[in-house]
This record gives C-alpha cells, sequence and structure tokens, in this order.
C-alpha cells in the first residue's frame, strides 16, 4: 500500500476493462450450458413415461404443454423470488414463503366458486398476490428495516391467513371444493393451451420489466438506506417490483396452483455460478428455473407411474431442506 | 454551501433533533460528537434527506434538499455509513459501480466514462486490487475503502460519514480517516463527519459541533469545543484536556472514578 504515483493509467484501465470481459465469457459459458440443458431435459421428458410405443398424441398433447407450462411455471417463480430476495435484502424470501403464492390462492379460489371466466381469475390472482406480499412485507418491517426472521414469521402468518380463506371457500361452497383442490395442488396438468400462452405472456413480461430495473434491483439489495443515498427513488422502486412479482405469480398460480421453495432454491444457485449481479443473476435464474421445473416434474410424473405425485411435493421435498440448510448456516455464522 | 435552519426531527414523542442551526462553508470538514443518543446520527441523517424533518429546512447551495429529485439528490450528497452491507455477494468493481447510479439515464447501464471513474476511485484508495474480489471476502478496513470509493464515485460536493471507523483498529482508523482528509483538502469535497473518538475528532476536523440532547451544545474550532468544562458537563465524565504534543491540539484524558466512588 504505497503512495507512490503509477504511470500505467492507460495500463490499469485496459485490465479492468478485460476483467469485465472474463466475467462475461463465463456468464455466457453459463448460459450456454443451460440452454443446452434445458433442451436436452425437454427432450427427454418428452419421450420418458409410461406408453406402449411412441403414442404421437400424448407427446404433443399431453405431455409437450406440459412441458411448456414447466418452464414458463419454473422460470416465474425464480425470478419471483430473485426480485423479492432483492427488495427485501432477504436471501430466504420465496413467493411461497412470504404468502404471495397463498394469496394468488385466495384469488384463484374465489374466481373458482363465483364460476368467473379464467379472463377474470387472472386479475384475480394478480391482486391477491400483490395484498399478501404487501401486508407481509409491511408486518416484517420494523422501524424501516426488514429483518429476516421477522419478515419470514410475517410470511407464515399471511399464509396461515390465506389458507383459512381457502378453506372457508371450500366449506361453504362444498360442489366446488373438488375443483379448488385440483386447482391448488400444485400441478402441471393444464390442457388449456391458451392459458398457457397467456402466463407465458405475462411471465415473459414480468422478466423484461424485471430485467430492465436490474440496476435498482442492485442497489436496493444493499439496503433501503444505502439505496436512497446513490438516488434510487426507493419507495417507488419498491411498489413497481412488487407489482412486477405480484403479475408473474398470480399469472403462475392460476394455471399451475401454488409450488412452493423454487423461488428459494434457484436464485441460490444462480448466485453460486454468476455472482450477485441482476443483470447476469435475472437470465441464470431464468433458465436454470425451467430446467429445474421440468425435471422435477418428469420424475413427479414417472417415480411412481402409473401413479402421478403433484411437482409441488416434489420442490419441497428437496425444498424444505435447502431451507433448512440456509437458515442453519445463517445462524451459525451471526 | 449548505444551510440547516430551525431543524426538528421527532420519533413519536422523542425529539431526536431540537432546533438546529447550522452553516458548513464549502470544503470544510466538520465533525459532530456528543454521547449516545445525542441525535448525532439523526442529525445526519436529516441533512442527507433520509429522515423528513417536523421542521425546519436543509438548503444546499440555496436548493432545498427535500425537494430534489433523487438523483439530483445524489449527485450532490453522497453518505458512509458504518458498515457496508454484505448479505449478496457482489464484486468490489459491481458495488463501486453503484456510485455512478445517479449519473445514468432511466434504463440505461454506465458508460465508459463511469468505468473510468471506478476505476479512479478505486485507485485514490489504493484497492485497484481488489476490484474483482467479493465484498464478504474483505477485512473490515478494506470494505470500508470500498464504500468511500462507491461515495467518491458520486462525484458530490458534500459527503456524509457516520462512524465510518468504529469497527476498525487504531491504525485502520488513521488510514481511513487520513483518506478522507485528502480528500477533503486536494479533491475539495466538504466533509461533515459524525465521531465517536474526541481525540481524532479534535485532530482531523476544522470545526466541532457537540450536541446534546439532540441541539448543538457548542460549536467552533476543537480548541473552543474540547474544554474540560464542556466535556464533562454533555458527557457527565470527569476528564483532563491535554495538549498532543505533536499536533498541539487538544487532548483528552479519562479520569476513572471507582476508587473515589468506593471510598464514598
Amino acid at each position: 500500500m504505497s503512495l507512490n504515483p503509477r504511470n500505467q493509467e492507460r495500463n490499469d484501465f485496459s485490465t479492468l476493462k478485460n476483467k469485465f470481459m472474463v466475467a462475461n465469457k463465463r456468464y455466457i459459458k453459463v448460459v450456454l450450458v443451460l440452454v443446452i440443458l434445458l433442451v436436452g431435459i425437454s427432450f427427454v421428458s418428452l419421450f420418458f413415461g409410461s406408453t406402449d410405443g411412441i403414442n404421437y398424441d400424448i407427446i404433443y398433447k399431453i405431455r409437450l404443454p406440459r412441458i411448456i407450462l414447466g418452464m414458463i411455471v419454473g422460470c416465474g417463480l425464480a425470478l419471483s423470488g430473485a426480485i423479492l430476495q432483492g427488495i427485501t435484502k432477504n436471501p430466504l424470501a420465496d413467493p411461497y414463503i412470504l404468502g404471495a403464492s397463498g394469496g394468488a390462492a385466495v384469488g384463484v379460489a374465489t374466481g373458482i366458486v363465483l364460476k368467473l371466466p379464467y379472463s377474470a381469475i387472472y386479475p384475480l390472482a394478480i391482486i391477491g398476490s400483490a395484498i399478501s406480499t404487501i401486508v407481509a412485507y409491511s408486518i416484517g418491517k420494523v422501524h424501516g428495516q426488514t429483518k429476516v426472521e421477522v419478515l419470514i414469521l410475517s410470511g407464515v402468518i399471511v399464509n396461515i391467513f390465506t389458507n383459512a380463506i381457502v378453506l372457508l371457500l371450500m366449506s361453504i361452497f362444498y360442489q366446488d371444493s373438488q375443483d379448488i383442490i385440483f386447482f391448488l395442488m400444485g400441478s402441471l396438468q393444464e390442457n388449456n393451451i391458451k392459458l398457457i400462452i397467456v402466463s407465458g405472456i405475462l411471465v415473459l413480461i414480468g422478466f423484461v420489466l424485471s430485467f430492465l430495473y436490474s440496476d435498482e434491483l442492485n442497489i436496493i439489495s444493499q439496503g433501503e438506506e444505502t439505496a436512497y443515498h446513490l438516488g434510487v427513488n426507493v419507495e417507488k422502486i419498491k411498489w413497481i417490483l412488487f407489482f412486477i412479482s405480484s403479475i408473474i405469480i398470480g399469472s403462475i398460480v392460476a394455471v399451475s396452483g401454488v409450488i412452493g421453495f423454487m423461488g428459494l432454491i434457484i436464485p441460490h444457485i444462480a448466485r453460486v455460478f454468476v455472482g450477485a449481479n441482476y443483470k447476469r443473476f435475472l437470465v441464470v435464474s431464468f433458465l436454470l428455473g425451467s430446467c429445474f421445473l421440468v425435471t422435477a416434474d418428469t420424475v413427479s410424473r414417472t417415480l411412481f407411474s402409473p401413479f402421478e405425485v403433484p411437482v409441488g411435493v416434489v420442490t419441497a421435498l428437496t425444498g424444505v431442506p435447502f431451507f433448512i440448510y440456509l437458515l442453519l448456516k445463517k445462524n451459525v455464522k451471526s | 454551501m449548505l444551510k440547516v435552519n430551525d431543524l426538528v426531527v421527532k420519533y413519536d414523542n422523542f425529539v431526536a433533533v431540537n432546533d438546529v442551526n447550522l452553516t458548513v462553508s464549502d470544503y470544510e470538514f466538520v465533525g459532530i460528537i456528543g454521547p449516545n443518543g445525542s441525535g448525532k446520527s439523526t442529525l445526519l441523517r436529516a441533512i442527507s434527506g433520509f429522515y423528513h424533518p417536523q421542521n425546519g429546512e436543509v438548503l444546499l447551495d440555496e436548493k432545498d434538499i427535500y425537494k430534489m429529485k433523487p438523483k439530483e439528490r445524489a449527485r450532490n450528497i453522497s453518505f458512509v455509513p458504518e458498515e457496508v452491507d454484505t448479505t449478496f455477494a457482489f464484486t468490489v468493481k459491481e458495488i463501486v459501480l453503484m456510485g455512478r447510479y445517479p449519473y445514468q439515464k432511466q434504463f440505461l447501464s454506465e458508460e465508459e466514462e463511469g468505468f473510468k471513474i471506478a476505476e479512479e476511485s478505486l485507485k485514490l484508495l489504493e484497492i485497484e486490487g481488489l476490484s474483482e474480489r467479493y465484498i464478504n471476502e474483505l477485512s473490515s478496513g478494506e470494505k470500508q475503502r470500498v464504500v468511500i470509493a462507491r461515495a467518491l464515485c458520486q462525484q458530490s460536493k458534500f459527503i456524509l460519514l457516520d462512524e465510518p471507523t468504529s469497527h476498525l483498529d487504531i491504525s485502520h482508523q488513521i488510514e481511513i480517516l487520513d483518506i478522507i482528509k485528502r480528500l477533503n483538502i486536494e479533491k475539495k469535497v466538504t466533509v461533515i463527519i459524525v465521531m465517536h473518538d474526541l481525540n481524532l475528532a479534535s485532530e482531523y476536523c476544522d470545526r466541532i459541533l457537540l450536541l446534546r440532547n439532540g441541539a448543538i451544545y457548542k460549536e467552533g474550532n476543537p480548541e473552543e469545543v474540547m474544554t474540560y468544562q464542556n466535556i464533562e458537563y454533555v458527557y457527565k465524565t470527569v476528564v483532563v484536556v491535554n495538549k498532543n504534543p505533536v499536533s498541539g491540539k487538544p487532548h483528552i484524558l479519562s479520569v476513572p472514578q471507582w476508587d473515589k466512588t468506593s471510598n464514598g
């Protein structure tokens, strides 16, 4: 640490630029590998399962839409987890844990019992998700700071409440309870191509919007006070991002029900690959989420074939141990 | 020039900052001292605009800071917290580049110019070798340099620091404060700094504000503020004020009272 004047300024600058390129190369590599992986998994999933020989009807009418839906739901959940973790500065945030999925489920259940068309169920799911996220966040925020543990606790409370509302609806409108259960079980069985397309478009919009706000996400994940002092309009950006996350979650829950812990696991793995910078991290989360959910769904479909396990069970079975591991690691550190 | 007029900040019924008036000229190095709970940090955050006061105004070159756009405000005032957040593993370069956000156009990322300025800030703080390291791998002293480099990237006229050295040992405290002093003199940055250590405040500050119960009890150069009467009255502890034989600045020595109290 000398104070000697240095005269290789130009050199240093080009090394900085080079280093920037190296980081990009690694990132491009990760993205390429994930794309290849996604295509590979999709092909395996397409031709893997209990059919006698190759039945094209099953492949194109059932499995293909299911794989596409798996990609949409997987990347949507991962994205929403990545966004929520950034805003709350909390690596344990997840749309399921924070109650966003539960809120969307209330919206869907309400739509079902009111016999509303699908076009009305989407907005209800999005509104439900937005309300529950904001409630959980507001409870979890103490003196302008979100404490990790308090936020998780408030998410649990919101989840209990939304579950109670869904149960209430099911017991009052018992003739619809079968529909509601089927809807909320967390499954990718959805044969209505139109719904898949609508959700796909909404998730893609969510991705583009959150990518546009990646600089702000980076800075807000450093804490609200720091973000304020760096010139971010914290309140405004936060609400925009909550809204984006709610659009994603609402449109996912409307087609696939509640699938937990994806939003927790995927961002963590993505960060290990490319670091915390949202410019890279969002894209990698997006791809990784797709890979993971298509794989999980193939497992859920074939493991106990001909019986099918809901994919939400598979993600929870892998996600909960992961969550416990993160929680323990965090407590050991502090 | 920064002008603070009749500033009052309350939390519920507790008055944290009580009618503070203050003028800071360009290129000054102003220290804020006072016992715990005397409102130092709150005053600093009210000046930065983060806390909205119940009364009063903060004028930066005659412009109301609470009415500025966020990016414009960040181009004029930067803030160095006590500690940098390490929840997520960003690299040093990424964190320092965040200081360029106030100059970015909406939805557009950093231009060549910004990288150059980031590079210069890293160099000024002698951490260019760390630029690709992750922030959570660094020592406390290095982390603090990173945050100062980020503040420097904001190219603001004013830099506010909230006890930037409280987690450091004596040699790193001096290193960081030397850097801040050098920025003050060479880069013409106006410094407002909250300090815990009275002797360091006395060594580095041109002017010191001594706070008591949220109000300015005494204000002036170190010789005027650091008298045993002032310190004993505000901190409620017995001290002796000497002179640093090298710098000639006031030096405060604590006088423990345990033997006197035990004898009655």
